[in-house]
């Protein structure tokens, strides 16, 4: 079957959904829309299928879908968290005049990412990705009139843009090096000469805007600006995984430029950066962004390090329980009316959200039997041959424990204040009941580890690996109980804990680079000032000429007979000695 | 058969005949006559579809072997479609920003247009002379007497250049018809036969045809007129000028490189010099203050890339080249005139002075940052398919050379994104002065549908293009 029919649900959505005026019955639109695509997941089949879309010079511009089972992987992940996101949506937004706008976009984004989960060259490829940085920008500055929003989404679309640039230079490259666009020709033509190292590191360029890593990271903490669902959708379970899926159906591109070790040094250095912001962040949701760029930074350093397998279990896993932790924490926010952890209160006052968020803290510390803790063995495994690595993983996964239990403990405090548990129990089913689901599947996914064979890619539990995994997660447990539920220890580490954060030092690098390429633009454009200024200057030159020689018609009759005198010498002169 | 090509060129002197006549009318009458011109386009472009080339011949001045002839082609197709386009889209905006002189304002609109067309469509460089200044002096009256405050400057300094650059090409026409070995002025002769002309004339040619174009096109370091001249244009003025007659020196330089094969052998420094152009334009807009110059340095940074890619010489980068040149039009036709929209509303185009105009204005809001998205190349945009032709054929001749004008888009998104978030999202609300009527929104939501449409179809464009090299 044709894999492009898993777009129509939502371009039929957002024609008719453009039409309607009612918020509710968009959403309902909406949702009806993702349960269509969802039910359509099983029929997709393995394959490629393409349209041509125009032909110029020899290059043949198509669009074109591959399905292969990674292919099926990420669009599992795309289509069956829609319906969960877009119903949660529906009790999220309070006011529903900005429905419409919201829908709308969200589909945009649904239909551009699923189009990027199918594409098979690099044409799809391309126009998936660049509308999902418009479809991202957009969502980021949903509330736009807030400054903070609108400078954000601003700050993210010029980061993630120049990815953007990057992968279209890139294609140019790889297109005039191998003359097709087309992922299945580009990777078996790869490793027979040269290959295009330019082109490879413009890829990696884009890869590393797209998944957020370093130095371009910090837009996905500043993403947070956009609606929960956006956050949890977008900037943890789909978009931002783009970088890490394009790195892996690329992999032999990688492979045979010899690059894969960028992705591991990169990914262990923006997973340690990321780890320690989100020790330190007090915005509910930035500790979790700050979460999904470590987890994207792992993926990619495991790619790195060749274990597509372990990556990709983690691609998929991740997916469940940071949707629904961000679920959890857009309750909070609607409760206590504030985006910081020290006035977050109550959790613990909804069961069902305390018992689903459990699930989530507990899967993505990493503890057995919830998924994270399968992911984590994956990512652990990958590096088991090489110590150094192996170290640092060990002390982010004890890290990543320690700051999820602290944002877990600090917003479970209890409070008095009753009009905060009024609306953690008076929460809309629509945004309680997807969190149920995701809670479910947290445990439930864990069975893929064992049956991710069907994947392509067999990956296996050793006792050992099980009890060090789980003893770390112990650790990081131990000191965020000790530190932040029974305030045993009181830390204080000055200049370090300073320095942990170090967001900052990266927000003040943006600053500056920005600065200075605006000076640059202001000294271009004082130069510019003062070219004009040669090109009028030369055209008073003339103008002054022109008044010298008007000098010379003065109407003095002897003056004008001294120059035909003066002239007729110089002609004698001429004449006589030429 | 009907003179088809002859009919496009003589309607606009005929509207200025009766807009003389019926002096209140003149606007209608503008709007009418350009319609009518794209309907007989169409037409045109339908027998060109189906029947290739359309040429019309009158005998001129037989004395210098001179004839009348007009010309629709493939290269001249996209030309003449493009001011035909951009034209339209003029007369009817002008209908809300003139309200006063309407009569000889568009006189000297259908005078350009008649000017214009006569230049795009001649298959000849003699009548392609003719109409080139023609057309200059009716736009330089129209800058003159409809301008902003400092139009005495902007125009004088867009005369001068024009005139210098004109005199430029009346000097490199000279020589190629003395040099062809056919003594003619014909363009189809020049391109089936330019490499007879001896090399050092060929040189000769190729150094002052280029400074002519490159004044007009404009390109650092010839630019200094363009910024002035655009932001004091009046708002149809301004659209011509960096819609339509950006296109001279473009519609020129191809005609320039396909037919001397001397421009192969320094098409590498001439593509160094419009990529660096590009990137100073990009570099330039990030310090203006003031949006009409910022889109002005835009437009620049655009042409620049169009330079580059004419200068890959091959299929591809020529395709880029000429789609991008019709892209071009109507994106920065488009932002232009949203420039001048914003102006009038709200008293400004300072952009310090700007703020919050999304919670005044929706609609202008929503164009304006589709108009950003076409312009840094959103895929079903018509800038998609210009950027990924000029990369395709800039990978193709140059290599890495093309992350200089990757480097130029990344610049230009930065400032416009910046630009949009100051001027529509955050700040202070700016006062309204006065209100979007139905003549600009259909001017604007003409521009925004032709870009999606040849975005989504380039093939409609691209097919009518066909091989150039």
């Amino acid at each position: 079957m044709i894999a492009f029919i898993v777009l129509l649900p939502f371009l039929v959505a957002l024609l008719v959904v453009s039409l309607l005026k009612n918020g509710k019955l968009i959403a309902y639109v909406s949702i009806a829309a993702s349960l269509i695509g969802l039910a359509m997941l099983p029929f997709v089949s393995l394959g490629s299928y393409s349209i041509n879309w125009f032909n110029v010079g020899g290059a043949e511009i198509s669009l074109m879908s591959s399905i292969s089972e990674i292919n099926i992987l990420l669009l599992i992940l795309v289509l069956g968290l829609a319906p969960f996101i877009y119903t949660y949506s529906l009790g999220y937004f309070k006011e529903k005049s900005s429905l419409k706008r919201y829908y709308v976009e969200m589909l945009a984004f649904t239909l551009a990412m699923a189009m990027f989960a199918i594409s098979g060259n690099f044409i799809t490829f391309f126009v998936a990705w660049e509308f999902l940085s418009v479809t991202s920008y957009l969502l980021i500055g949903f509330w736009y009139t807030k400054g903070s929003a609108s400078e954000a989404a601003r700050k993210v679309i010029t980061i993630v843009f120049i990815g953007d640039i990057a992968l279209i230079a890139s294609i140019a490259l790889f297109w005039n090096a191998y003359n097709t666009f087309t992922f299945s020709n580009i990777i078996s033509e790869t490793g027979k000469g040269a290959e295009p190292i330019v082109a490879t590191i413009l890829l990696i360029i884009a890869i590393l805007t797209k998944s957020a890593q370093f130095p371009f990271h910090e837009w996905l903490p500043d993403a947070m600006e956009g609606p929960v669902p956006v956050s949890a959708y977008l900037h943890s379970a789909t978009m931002v995984k783009a970088g890490v899926f394009a790195a892996v159906i690329l992999f032999p591109i990688f492979l045979h430029t010899k690059t894969l070790w960028y992705f591991v040094v990169i990914g262990l250095l923006t997973a340690i950066l990321a780890v320690t912001n989100a020790m330190r962040e007090k915005h509910v949701k930035r500790i979790l962004a700050y979460s999904t760029v470590e987890e994207l930074a792992l993926m990619l350093s495991a790619i790195g390090a060749g274990a597509i397998g372990a990556a990709l279990y983690f691609f998929f896993a991740q997916a469940f329980y940071k949707s629904l932790l961000f679920f959890s924490s857009g309750v909070m926010i609607d409760a206590n009316e504030s985006e910081n952890i020290e006035k977050i209160y109550g959790l613990k006052k909804n069961r069902f959200v305390y018992i689903s968020t459990l699930f989530g803290v507990l899967a993505l510390a990493g503890f057995i039997p919830f998924d994270g803790f399968f992911a984590n063995i994956g990512i652990g495994s990958s590096f088991a041959n090489n110590l150094a690595a192996y170290a640092i993983i060990s002390l982010i996964s004890i890290g990543t424990s320690f700051f999820i239990f602290r944002w877990l403990f600090v917003t479970s405090k209890d409070t008095k204040n009753r009009n905060v548990n009024i609306v953690y129990l008076s929460e809309p089913k629509s945004m309680i009941v997807p969190m149920l689901f995701l809670a479910a599947i947290v445990i439930l996914a864990s069975a893929v580890f064992f049956y991710f064979a069907y994947f392509g890619y067999m990956l296996t539990l050793s006792i050992e690996e099980s009890i060090i995994e789980t003893a770390l997660v112990v650790v990081g447990f131990l000191f965020g109980y000790l530190v932040y539920s029974k305030q045993k220890i009181k830390a204080r580490l000055g200049i370090i804990e300073k320095l942990a954060y170090n967001s900052i030092f990266i927000n003040l690098f943006y600053y500056v680079f920005a600065r200075f390429v605006y000076l640059i633009g202001e000294g271009v454009n004082i130069f510019d000032l003062y070219l004009n200024d040669l090109f009028d200057w030369f055209g008073h030159l003339i103008n002054r000429l022109g008044d010298l020689a008007r000098g010379i018609v003065n109407g003095d009759v002897s003056f004008y007979a001294l120059i035909v005198i003066i002239g007729m010498i110089l002609t004698w002169i001429l004449v006589v000695f030429a | 058969m009907i003179p088809i090509l002859f009919a496009m060129l003589l309607l606009p002197l005929a509207g200025v005949l009766v807009a003389l006549i019926a002096r209140r009318w003149a606007s209608g009458i503008a709007v009418v006559v350009s319609l009518l011109e794209l309907i007989i386009f169409l037409l045109a472009a339908w027998q060109f579809a189906n029947g290739g080339k359309i040429v019309e011949s009158y005998t001129f001045i037989p004395a210098i072997n001179v004839n009348f002839e007009l010309i629709l082609n493939n290269i001249t197709f996209v030309f003449t479609l493009l001011s035909v386009v951009v034209f339209l889209a003029v007369s009817i905006a002008s209908r809300f920003f003139v309200s006063e002189e309407r009569t000889g304002y568009n006189l000297l609109l259908m005078l350009a247009e008649a000017g214009v067309l006569g230049l795009f469509l001649s298959g000849n460089l003699f009548i392609l002379y003719l109409f080139w200044d023609f057309s200059i002096v009716a736009l330089f009256f129209m800058l003159f007497h409809f301008g902003g405050y400092d139009r005495r400057y902007a125009s004088l300094k867009f005369i001068i250049y024009s005139i210098f650059s004109s005199s430029l090409l009346l000097i490199g026409i000279m020589l190629i018809y003395f040099y062809l070995p056919s003594h003619s002025f014909e363009i189809a002769q020049l391109m089936s036969t330019g490499y007879m002309i001896p090399k050092n004339a060929q040189l000769l040619i190729l150094v002052l045809l280029l400074f002519a174009f490159m004044i007009k096109m404009p390109v650092f370091p010839f630019h200094s007129w363009a910024p002035d001249a655009y932001s004091e244009a009046p708002p149809g003025g301004a659209m011509l000028l960096a819609g339509v007659l950006s296109k001279f020196g473009i519609y020129g330089l191809i005609i320039l490189f396909v037919s001397l094969p001397l421009a192969k052998e320094y098409a590498l420094y001439i593509a160094i010099l419009f990529v660096l152009s590009s990137v100073y334009g990009a570099a330039t807009a990030l310090g203006q203050k003031n949006l009409k110059r910022m889109l002005s340095y835009l437009s620049i940074s655009e042409i620049g890339m169009i330079g580059f890619a004419i200068a890959t010489m091959n299929t591809l980068g020529m395709s880029g080249a000429l789609f991008g040149s019709l892209s071009h039009a109507l994106i920065i036709s488009l932002l232009f005139l949203l420039a001048f929209v914003i102006e009038k509303l709200f008293g400004t185009s300072i952009i310090s002075r700007l703020g919050a105009l999304i919670k005044r204005d929706k609609l202008v809001s929503y164009l304006f940052l589709f108009g950003i998205f076409a312009a840094i190349g959103l895929p079903l945009t018509s800038g998609f398919v210009t950027d990924l032709l000029i990369f395709l054929g800039g990978a193709k001749s140059f290599g890495i050379l093309i992350l200089v004008p990757a480097t130029a888009i990344i610049i230009n998104a930065s400032y416009l994104f910046w630009i949009y978030k100051k001027i529509f999202l955050a700040g202070s609300e700016a006062e309204m002065f006065d209100l979007l009527d139905k003549n600009a929104k259909a001017s604007m939501i003409l521009l925004v549908l032709l870009i999606i449409f040849i975005g989504v179809f380039p093939p409609i464009i691209l097919n009518s293009i066909g091989a150039i090299i």
